[in-house]
C-alpha cells in the first residue's frame, strides 16, 4: 500500500502532546500567495553579544563608571564610535565604529534597534537561554514540552506545498526548527545532491516504489533535491566578492539566493558564533561586529530587489554584565540589543523602553528586560502572515506592539 | 521478519559480517540468556581494539600556539578521582586535557558498539545513556568525569533501575548538568528535582500542576513535589575541595559528599508521605526509593522499552506495556530487574509481530560499519558524522534525550545526509574502515569477475533477507555502471576493484530497508 507522508504523520499525531501542534505537520493558516508572501530571516549570534557595546548611550554616567574606555562606545578619539539619532533616551547613542553598513542603513530608515530585549526568565546559561529562544518560551520547565519556534510556525502556516519553505544556512537544522521535517538545511547548496548521476539513479530507483514512511520520506527528499536542481540549474553562486569569505557570508549568500529563486522561502536562519567575550573582548568583539556588519550590509543590497518582502532580525541568547570584568572582557548578563531590518522596517530608530543602568534599576548587574523577545519575533510574524498561534510561543502573551513595521501602520 | 531476523535488528546493532557467533533460531534461548547475564567488563576483543587507537589531542597553550599529538585512550579507564584531578592540572587554553576523557568515550563508543559480543548491552547502554540524557560538553566537569558516567550506564544497562538512578544522582556529570551540586537549604535549585520526576521516573504525563488536587494523592507530581524534593536533596553535592565532609576533612575528589551544613533539616511532604525533620542523607535515599517503587516510574519505563523496540506509538492500555510495568514493579530490587524486563518483552507475542521502526543515526552508521566486517578508526571525523545527522554524541543539548522515533530522523535533511554519509563512510579515502582479510571487501573481491554476482553477495550482506527486489536490481544496475567498474572495468586493477566493491556497500546502505531497525 502506498500511504502518502503527510497521511501518514497525521495518522502519527495520537501519541503526541494533544496541546501542540504535532511534529511534522503543516497545517494551512491564514495562508496567503506563496509567490508574494513575506520572508523573514533569522540571525542568531551564540554565544552573548554584548549588547552594550553594540549599541549604547556612549554618555551614561553608569556605564562609564562600569567599564573601561575600552570596552564603550566613544564620542571621540582616534575611532569614534558613530552617532545614531533617535534613540531611546535623551543620551547620546551610538554604534561600534566597526560596523559602518548598520550606520547606513540606520540612517537610511531600513534598520531598527530594540534595546533592553531578551528573555524574561532568570537564567544565566548559555544552554538554557538558546534552549529557550529556539523553542519560543521563557520557562525553562517547558522546553522538553514543544519544538522550536519555527517549526510550530512552519507547520502552522500553510506552507505545506512549499519545499523551500523553512531553511537552515548551517550544516545541521537548528533547535528552533525541530518538529518541521521539511525544513532543509543547505550550508553547502553543492552538498544538496543526490551525487553522481549512477548514483542518483539508484537511489531514486530504490525508492521510487518502496512502501512504508521511510521510503516516502526519501521520495520527499528526493523531490526537493530535483525542484532545487531544476529551479536553480546549479545554484547561482554570488558575484566573486560579494560576501566575504566566511562561514556567515556563505551562509547569507545561500538563503540570498533561495529569496531569489523565489521557490516559497518563508523562514530562513543562519548562525554567527563568536561572541563569548569572556576575555580580550576589545579586539575580539570589533572583529565579530564587523563581520556581522558587513555581512549583513552585503545581503542587504544582494537581495535589494527583494527588500519589501524580507525582514531580518538578529538576537542573541543574552547580553553581557554592565560592569567588566577583570580580564578586560564581560561575563554572561541578561538584557540585549535585538535588530530589525527589511523594506517594510520603520527604522532608523531605536525601540524598547530604556530603563537605564543605574544599579538600582539593573537586574543582579545587568540589563534587564524590557521587551520580550516575543514580542519583536510575534509582530514580524504577524506582518509576514498573521498572528501566530498560541503554539508558536508557549505562555507568551501579545502586549501592545511595538510598531516596528510600517505596514503596521 | 524471522524472530532471529527481529532480534538480530531491535537487541543489536545489526548483522556483522563474519560474526564469529551468530545468532540462530536454534541457538536462541542460549544466545539470549547469556546476552541478559553479560559482563560488565569488556570483553578482551574489545579490550585489544581499545589499547590499539590512537586518538588525536590538539592542546593549545595561553601564548596561542597548538600542539597536536596521538595519544591512546589513557582516561578512559582512569578511576574517577584521577580523572577529577585533570581539571585542575589542565592549563591549555581550549580546555583540551578537559574534554579528552569525553572524547575517548566517544571513541570507545564506536568500538565497544561494532565488536562487543555483549550486543543487547551495548543496545540498552545506548538506551539508557538516552534516558539520564546528559550533555558531555557542557561544562568541564562533566566532559572529565565522563568516563565515570559512562561507567555508572554500562554496569546497570541490564541491572538494576534504583542502583542507576542513585548513581547518576550521585555523579559529577548529572550533578553538574542539573545543578544538584549546588543547591542548598538557603537556595534549593529545582532543575534535578524536576526532572528526575519529569524525565527519568515518573514522566511528564504524571505532573500534575502546582498542587496535588486531594482525589489525584500518589498519582504524580506537583511543582510543592518538585520544591519539596529539591529541599529533600539539598546538601547532595561533590567532594570539590569546598565543602568540609563528616570528619572535617574537604576532600576534593570529584565524587558524591552529603554537607549537611547544606540540607535542609526541617520536616517535608513529598506525594502525601511525611518526611520528618532531620532525615539528612537517607530521606533522599528514601525519595528516590519511592520513584523508582513507583507505579507510574514503572508505566514510564515499560512504555519506552515498547517504543523503542516495538513501535513508535503504543496503543493505549497496551497489554504488552501492562505486563512489562509488572515485572518491572515485582523485581524492583533484583539485580537482574532490567534483563528480566527485557525477557518479557523479547518473549512476546507483539514482539513478534512488532510494527517498522527507524534506525537513529548512530544506529545507521554503526550497522553499516558491523555489515562491512571491517576494523575501524574511531575518528573525531566518525563522531561528527552524527552531529551533522543531528544526533551529536554525548551532546544531546536538552535532558530529554533525542527522540526514538522516526518522524526526526527521516527528515529531507536526514535522508540526504545518510545517502551521502553511507558513501563517506564507506570510501577508502575516508580512512574510518580499514581494509583487511576478514572485510567484507576481501570477501566480495573474487566475487568481481561478475559484477551482478558482486552486487548479489553485496546484498545479501549487508541486506539479508529484507531485501527487496528493487534495490537488488537497481544495485545490480549501478554496479554496471562506470562509477563502480571504473572506466576501464573494476577489474583494472585491485585499487579500483577495491573502490567499486565499496560504493557498492555504501550504495546498498542507502535502500529504505536498511534505514529499518
Amino acid at each position: 500500500m502506498m500511504v502518502s507522508r503527510r497521511t501518514l504523520l497525521q495518522g502519527g499525531m495520537l501519541g503526541g502532546a494533544a496541546a501542540l501542534t504535532p511534529a511534522g505537520v503543516r497545517m494551512a493558516f491564514a495562508a496567503t500567495g506563496a509567490s508574494t508572501a513575506n520572508m523573514i530571516v533569522f540571525v542568531l549570534l551564540r554565544g552573548g553579544m554584548d549588547g552594550l557595546y553594540m549599541v549604547a548611550p556612549s554618555d551614561d554616567a553608569d556605564l562609564i563608571a562600569a567599564r573601561p574606555a575600552s570596552l564603550r562606545l566613544l564620542a571621540s578619539g582616534t575611532t569614534p564610535a558613530l552617532p545614531l539619532a533617535h534613540g531611546p533616551s535623551s543620551n547620546d547613542w551610538r554604534l561600534h565604529p566597526a560596523a559602518p553598513e548598520f550606520k547606513a542603513l540606520y540612517d537610511a530608515g531600513h534598520l531598527a534597534f530594540v534595546h533592553a530585549a531578551g528573555i524574561p526568565a532568570d537564567s544565566r546559561s548559555h544552554f538554557q537561554m538558546q534552549a529557550m529562544l529556539e523553542h519560543g518560551v521563557a520557562d525553562p520547565t517547558l522546553l522538553t514540552r514543544t519544538s522550536g519556534w519555527i517549526g510550530q510556525y512552519a507547520n502552522a502556516t500553510g506552507i505545506a506545498s512549499s519545499t523551500f519553505a523553512v531553511i537552515s544556512a548551517d550544516s545541521t537544522l537548528p533547535a528552533s526548527m525541530s518538529g518541521d521535517n521539511e525544513a532543509l538545511s543547505i550550508a553547502n547548496p553543492k552538498q544538496f545532491t543526490l551525487g553522481s548521476t549512477p548514483r542518483s539513479l539508484f537511489i531514486q530507483t530504490a525508492y521510487g516504489v518502496a512502501d512504508g514512511a521511510v521510503a516516502a520520506s526519501g521520495r520527499i527528499a528526493i523531490d526537493a533535491v530535483n525542484l532545487f536542481q531544476r529551479k536553480s540549474t546549479g545554484f547561482v553562486a554570488p558575484a566573486a566578492g560579494t560576501y566575504a569569505n566566511n562561514a556567515f557570508g556563505q551562509g547569507l549568500s545561500v538563503i540570498a539566493e533561495t529569496i531569489k529563486l523565489d521557490i516559497g522561502l518563508q523562514v530562513a536562519e543562519v548562525e554567527y558564533n563568536d561572541w563569548d567575550t569572556h576575555v580580550a573582548e576589545q579586539s575580539r568583539f570589533a572583529n565579530s561586529a564587523s563581520i556581522l556588519s558587513k555581512g549583513l550590509g552585503a545581503f542587504y543590497n544582494d537581495i535589494a530587489a527583494y527588500a519589501n518582502r524580507v525582514t531580518i532580525v538578529v538576537m542573541s541568547e543574552f547580553g553581557r554584565r554592565v560592569q567588566s570584568n577583570a580580564s578586560g572582557g564581560t561575563d554572561h548578563g541578561h538584557g540585549n540589543v535585538m535588530m530589525v531590518l527589511g523594506g517594510q522596517v520603520a527604522g532608523g530608530r531605536i525601540y524598547g523602553t530604556w530603563p537605564g543602568l543605574h544599579p538600582a534599576v539593573l537586574d543582579l548587574g545587568d540589563v534587564p528586560v524590557t521587551t520580550d523577545y516575543r514580542s519583536v519575533l510575534s509582530e514580524i510574524i504577524t506582518a509576514a502572515r498573521g498572528a501566530p498561534p498560541a503554539a508558536v510561543f508557549p505562555g507568551f502573551t501579545a502586549g501592545a506592539a511595538l510598531g516596528l513595521l510600517t505596514s503596521q501602520g | 521478519m524471522s524472530l532471529v531476523d527481529l532480534i538480530t535488528r531491535r537487541f543489536t546493532f545489526g548483522s556483522r559480517f563474519n560474526e564469529p557467533q551468530p545468532l540462530t533460531t536454534s541457538n536462541l534461548n542460549n544466545w539470549l540468556n547469556a546476552q541478559l547475564a553479560a559482563p560488565t567488563a569488556d570483553d578482551v576483543s574489545v579490550l585489544q581494539r581499545l589499547a590499539a587507537v590512537q586518538l588525536p589531542i590538539t592542546v593549545t597553550a595561553t601564548d596561542g600556539t597548538s600542539t597536536t599529538t596521538n595519544r591512546g585512550l589513557t582516561d578512559l579507564f582512569k578511576p574517577s578521582q584521577d580523572l577529577w584531578a585533570i581539571l585542575a592540572a589542565d592549563t591549555s587554553a581550549n580546555k583540551a586535557e578537559s574534554q579528552r576523557p569525553a572524547n575517548e568515550v566517544a571513541a570507545a563508543r564506536w568500538i565497544r558498539a561494532a565488536f562487543s559480543p555483549w550486543q543487547v548491552q551495548e543496545v540498552m547502554t545506548d538506551f539508557w545513556h538516552n534516558h539520564f540524557s546528559v550533555d558531555a560538553y557542557q561544562s568541564m566537569p562533566i566532559a572529565a568525569t565522563w568516563p565515570v558516567y559512562d561507567r555508572i550506564i554500562r554496569a546497570n544497562a541490564l541491572g538494576n533501575f534504583r542502583a542507576m538512578l542513585g548513581a547518576t544522582a550521585k555523579s559529577a556529570a548529572m550533578m553538574n548538568y542539573l545543578n544538584l551540586n549546588t543547591s542548598v537549604a538557603s537556595h534549593p535549585n529545582e532543575n534535578y528535582a524536576r526532572e528526575v520526576m519529569e524525565l527519568h521516573t515518573l514522566g511528564i504525563g504524571r505532573y500534575l500542576g502546582e498542587t496535588t488536587p486531594a482525589a489525584l494523592l500518589g498519582t504524580g507530581y506537583s511543582d510543592q513535589d518538585v520544591t519539596n524534593a529539591a529541599r529533600v536533596l539539598t546538601g547532595w553535592t561533590l567532594a570539590d575541595g569546598n565543602h568540609k565532609a563528616a570528619d572535617g576533612t574537604k576532600p576534593n575528589t570529584g565524587d558524591f559528599l552529603f554537607v549537611s551544613a547544606n540540607h535542609d533539616t526541617k520536616a517535608k511532604t513529598i506525594f502525601g508521605v511525611a518526611y520528618p525533620a532531620g532525615g539528612a542523607q537517607a530521606e533522599g535515599e528514601a525519595f528516590l526509593d519511592a520513584l523508582a517503587q513507583h507505579p507510574g516510574t514503572a508505566l514510564t519505563i515499560a512504555t519506552k522499552l515498547y517504543v523503542h523496540f516495538v513501535q513508535d506509538t503504543p496503543p493505549a492500555n497496551d497489554a504488552l506495556i501492562t505486563t512489562l510495568a509488572t515485572v518491572f514493579r515485582n523485581n524492583v530490587t533484583a539485580p537482574n530487574q532490567i534483563a528480566l524486563v527485557l525477557q518479557a518483552l523479547v518473549g512476546s507475542a507483539e514482539f513478534a509481530a512488532a510494527a517498522d521502526k527507524v534506525k537513529v543515526p548512530f544506529e545507521f552508521l554503526i550497522s553499516l560499519i558491523r555489515a562491512a566486517g571491517a576494523e575501524i578508526n574511531p575518528r573525531a571525523a566518525l563522531t561528527t558524522m552524527l552531529t551533522s545527522l543531528g544526533a551529536p554524541l554525548f551532546h544531546w543539548p536538552t535532558p530529554n534525550g533525542m527522540p526514538d522515533l522516526a518522524t526526526t530522523w527521516t527528515g529531507t535533511t536526514g535522508m540526504i545526509l545518510r545517502w551521502a554519509l553511507a558513501d563517506q563512510l564507506v570510501a577508502s579515502s575516508g580512512g574510518y574502515l580499514l581494509d583487511g582479510d576478514n572485510t567484507l571487501f576481501a570477501a566480495l573481491a573474487p566475487l568481481a569477475i561478475s559484477i551482478p554476482y558482486a552486487a548479489n553477495a553485496v546484498v545479501a550482506a549487508v541486506l539479508g533477507a529484507g531485501a527487496l527486489p528493487t534495490s537488488a536490481s537497481a544495485l545490480a544496475t549501478y554496479a554496471a555502471s562506470t562509477e563502480v567498474l571504473g572506466a576501464k572495468g573494476a577489474l583494472a586493477n585491485a585499487t579500483t576493484l577495491n573502490t567499486g566493491l565499496r560504493r557498492l556497500v555504501g550504495a546498498a546502505a542507502t535502500v529504505p530497508e536498511f534505514q529499518r531497525r
